[in-house]
Parts: structure tokens; C-alpha cells; sequence
């Protein structure tokens, strides 16, 4: 499945939801779903700055592709790392750094997040667009 | 070798007991002024195991005026931020040099406070910026500046902020501010007994007579962030993260608390509908 097409799956998802609260479930569904990060990759290097809680993002390779594991301390920006790494992940690094998709606005993230957890989110993006970058270049 | 001696005035406060344990860690002998009006809220103290080291001396910014005029020529600077939305203040009577507040705390807009000081005072300090409206007569090598407040007001001035500031104060002042204190303090009563036995919830502010109605809360397991995000949904606002204490929060051992609090526009069924919604939002966290 291309970017476009994970987007395209996630919206539909978030749209069925009618209010925040559920939207907010979701996510924390998400969260609760993604178990596999090992504790001892909870490094600063992998931090993701900005956050309002603590956000861990770490890429890996494999069969030229990028992959991303994640994890947070906090169950909703888990949830939302969680979803951005997977529409990231199983992805060349070039078409990662090409793709020009706002994913706040797509899903409208900037109406249900405060400005700070919005930064936190831009955070998110560029940390993966960044690892993409250093690997594509 | 003598002990050198520090008061802090502010003793209970967040500012003030980690600069006691600081000054207890470089061998300071530490005289903190606990404030009448916050008796009994020494909980810091105690968190951070320092209470028994300190002689705390019981006070109100009254007698801390009469302590700072017998002992010294230093002036007295009262940040009243937090204490002048909630409480009746008489700058005469106070004895005080300066008082210091903002609007926004008080019902008024962001960007303008209030600098209140002893005419004498003011006349003999020098302007901070220069602009429109602030010289009396310039000259190449020399200027003048206008009288008090004048001198200090450069440049075109926030009338708008500085209008609805004006009304803010208006408003309270017919409310009377007895009367405002009294609701805080039946609010944050109130408060204490609905939110203290929320299972879970563990309430770490607001143990007795304070200026407000504040109360800060964590809750085991769940993050400050999601609990904030949650009961924002439920059309409840609290502010989420480490207020600025890091080192409070590191003491108990969390990365953030939630705080709410409570002002003149709110009554006891918005106390009712916080406890609900954190029941709720907590449900769904865990």
C-alpha cells in the first residue's frame, strides 16, 4: 500500500468517529495495540523533541525500505505516533522524503490537538522525514 | 565558623522550598515566614525532608514589612499575582514599597499588569524605555522626563488591554472582594471533600486556608497529558505538565500533574462535573 493509499484508510477510519472522545479511543486503542517496542530503545537519541510527553521514534532498514518502532509514555501520543509510523513505514526512503502530504491536515489533527500537542505532532513528521532524508542522501 | 543566616519569605511556596534545601545543602542556617493566611502548608517542606532543619516563623506581609523596616534600608516587593484576584489588599496599610499583579489573572486581558509603588519611590527611578510621551524637555546633551506614571509609559499605550483591565477591576470591586474570597475559599472546601476520595486520584494541593481555589492531581498509571486531552472532551479545562516545578515533580517521582482551578465564574456543579469526568476519563485511560 502506498502513502497515499495508508492516508486515504486512516481518514476513513477518523471519520466515522464523530466527536473528539472517540477519536481520542481510537487512538488510545492504537496505543494499547502497540506492545512491541523494547523498553531498553527509551533513548534520548531517539526522543523525539517538542513533545509534550516523552516520544520515542526508531528507524530501521531492511531490504531497502525504512521501518519505524515507536513509543510514549502517554497513551494518546502513543497512539499517534504509532499511526504515523506505519503510514512512514515499509517505505523507500525517497518516496518518504517526495511525499508531500500534510497528515494534519488530512486528518484534521489541528482542530483536536491544542498547539502544543500540534508542535509535538510536527515533531513527529519531521523526526521521520529527517531519518528518511539522512538515508536517501 | 558562624552559619550564615537566610530568610525566605516565601518558605511553603514552590520557589521557596528548594531554594531552603539548596541553602541547607551549602550549610545555611534557613528562617522561613510562613503566611498566616497559609498556615499549615508545609508539605513541601516535608516531601523534601527539610522541615525539622528550618525555623519557621509565623507571619503576614504585614509584620514581614515591620521585620524588613527595623532590621534594614531594603525594599519590599510583593508579587501579588496570585494574591490580589482573590483578596482584599490596602498597599497603605500594608506598609509595602511595590506590589506587582497581572490582568489576566484578575479577569482582564493578557499583556498588561500593574506596577503599583511608593510615589517617592517612583520619582526617583529612572525610565526603562524611552519613546512618545515619556521626556518632559530634551536637548543634545541632556532630557528630561515627565512625571510619574508618564515616565514610564513610552510610546503609544496598551488602551486597549489597559481599558479592559479598568472594567476587569471595576467588576470585582462591585462584586467586593469579601465576597470573592468567600466563594473561593467555599469552593475549595467543597473541592477538597469531593476530590479527595476519587480512587485513584491522588490530590497533592490545597490543604487549607490559601489564597484561590487550585488544586493539582495525578493519578497513578494514567499521564497528565492524556487525563488533560480526555477531560477536555468533557468540556472541562485543566492545565497539564510540570507548572514550571520540575524539580517538585522529580521528588515525586512523575514527569506531570493536571491542575485545575477554580475562580468567581465557577460554582459547585462545576466542582461535581470535574469529579465526574475524571472518573470517566480515567476509566477510559487505564
Amino acid at each position: 500500500m502506498s502513502i497515499r493509499e495508508k492516508v486515504d484508510e486512516y481518514k476513513k477510519i477518523l471519520d466515522i468517529f464523530p466527536n473528539d472522545q472517540e477519536k481520542y479511543q481510537y487512538l488510545i486503542e492504537k496505543a494499547k495495540e502497540n506492545d512491541s517496542f523494547p523498553k531498553e530503545l527509551r533513548l534520548d537519541n531517539f526522543k523525539v523533541n517538542g513533545c509534550q510527553s516523552q516520544v520515542w521514534l526508531v528507524p530501521e532498514e531492511k531490504e531497502e525500505k525504512l521501518f519505524f518502532n515507536s513509543d510514549s509514555d502517554a497513551l494518546i501520543a502513543k497512539g499517534l505516533v504509532t499511526l504515523i509510523a506505519s503510514i512512514y513505514s515499509d517505505e523507500k526512503a525517497e518516496d518518504i522524503v517526495s511525499n508531500e502530504i500534510d497528515l494534519m491536515e488530512e486528518f484534521e489533527l489541528g482542530v483536536i490537538l491544542s498547539p502544543a500537542r500540534r508542535n509535538g505532532a510536527y515533531s513527529m513528521l519531521k523526526t521521520i522525514k529527517q531519518y528518511a532524508k539522512n538515508l536517501a542522501t | 565558623m558562624n552559619k550564615k543566616t537566610a530568610l525566605i519569605t516565601g518558605i511553603s511556596g514552590q520557589d521557596g522550598s528548594y531554594l531552603a534545601e539548596f541553602l541547607l545543602n551549602k550549610n545555611y542556617r534557613v528562617i522561613g515566614i510562613e503566611r498566616r493566611s497559609a498556615r499549615n502548608t508545609n508539605w513541601r517542606l516535608e516531601k523534601l525532608s527539610i522541615l525539622d532543619k528550618i525555623v519557621i516563623e509565623d507571619s503576614d506581609i504585614k509584620e514581614i514589612n515591620n521585620l524588613v523596616r527595623s532590621n534594614s534600608d531594603a525594599l519590599l516587593i510583593i508579587d501579588g499575582a496570585q494574591l490580589v484576584p482573590h483578596r482584599k489588599v490596602d498597599v497603605q496599610d500594608l506598609g509595602i514599597d511595590f506590589l506587582v499583579f497581572s490582568g489576566h489573572k484578575m479577569l482582564g486581558p493578557t499583556g498588561i499588569g500593574v506596577v503599583w509603588g511608593k510615589k517617592e519611590l517612583l520619582n526617583s527611578l529612572d525610565p526603562v524605555y524611552g519613546g512618545g510621551d515619556m521626556i518632559e524637555e530634551v536637548h543634545y546633551d541632556k532630557a528630561t522626563w515627565a512625571p510619574v506614571p508618564h515616565k514610564f509609559e513610552a510610546g503609544t499605550p496598551p488602551y486597549v488591554e489597559a481599558i479592559g483591565l479598568g472594567a476587569a477591576v471595576d467588576y470585582l470591586e462591585n462584586l467586593g472582594m469579601t465576597e470573592v474570597e468567600k466563594h473561593s475559599d467555599e469552593l475549595r472546601e467543597y473541592g477538597r471533600k469531593v476530590l479527595l476520595d476519587i480512587d485513584g486520584v491522588n490530590v497533592i494541593h490545597s490543604e487549607q486556608n490559601i489564597a484561590g481555589c487550585t488544586f493539582g492531581m495525578y493519578v497513578d498509571g494514567v499521564h497528565a497529558a492524556d487525563l488533560s486531552l480526555m477531560l477536555d472532551t468533557h468540556g472541562v479545562a485543566v492545565r497539564a505538565g510540570h507548572h514550571c516545578v520540575q524539580p517538585f515533580h522529580r521528588k515525586l517521582g512523575i514527569d506531570a500533574t493536571i491542575r485545575s482551578t477554580a475562580y468567581i465564574y465557577n460554582d459547585k456543579e462545576d466542582i461535581d462535573t470535574l469529579k465526574s469526568a475524571l472518573i470517566s476519563s480515567v476509566e477510559m485511560l487505564r
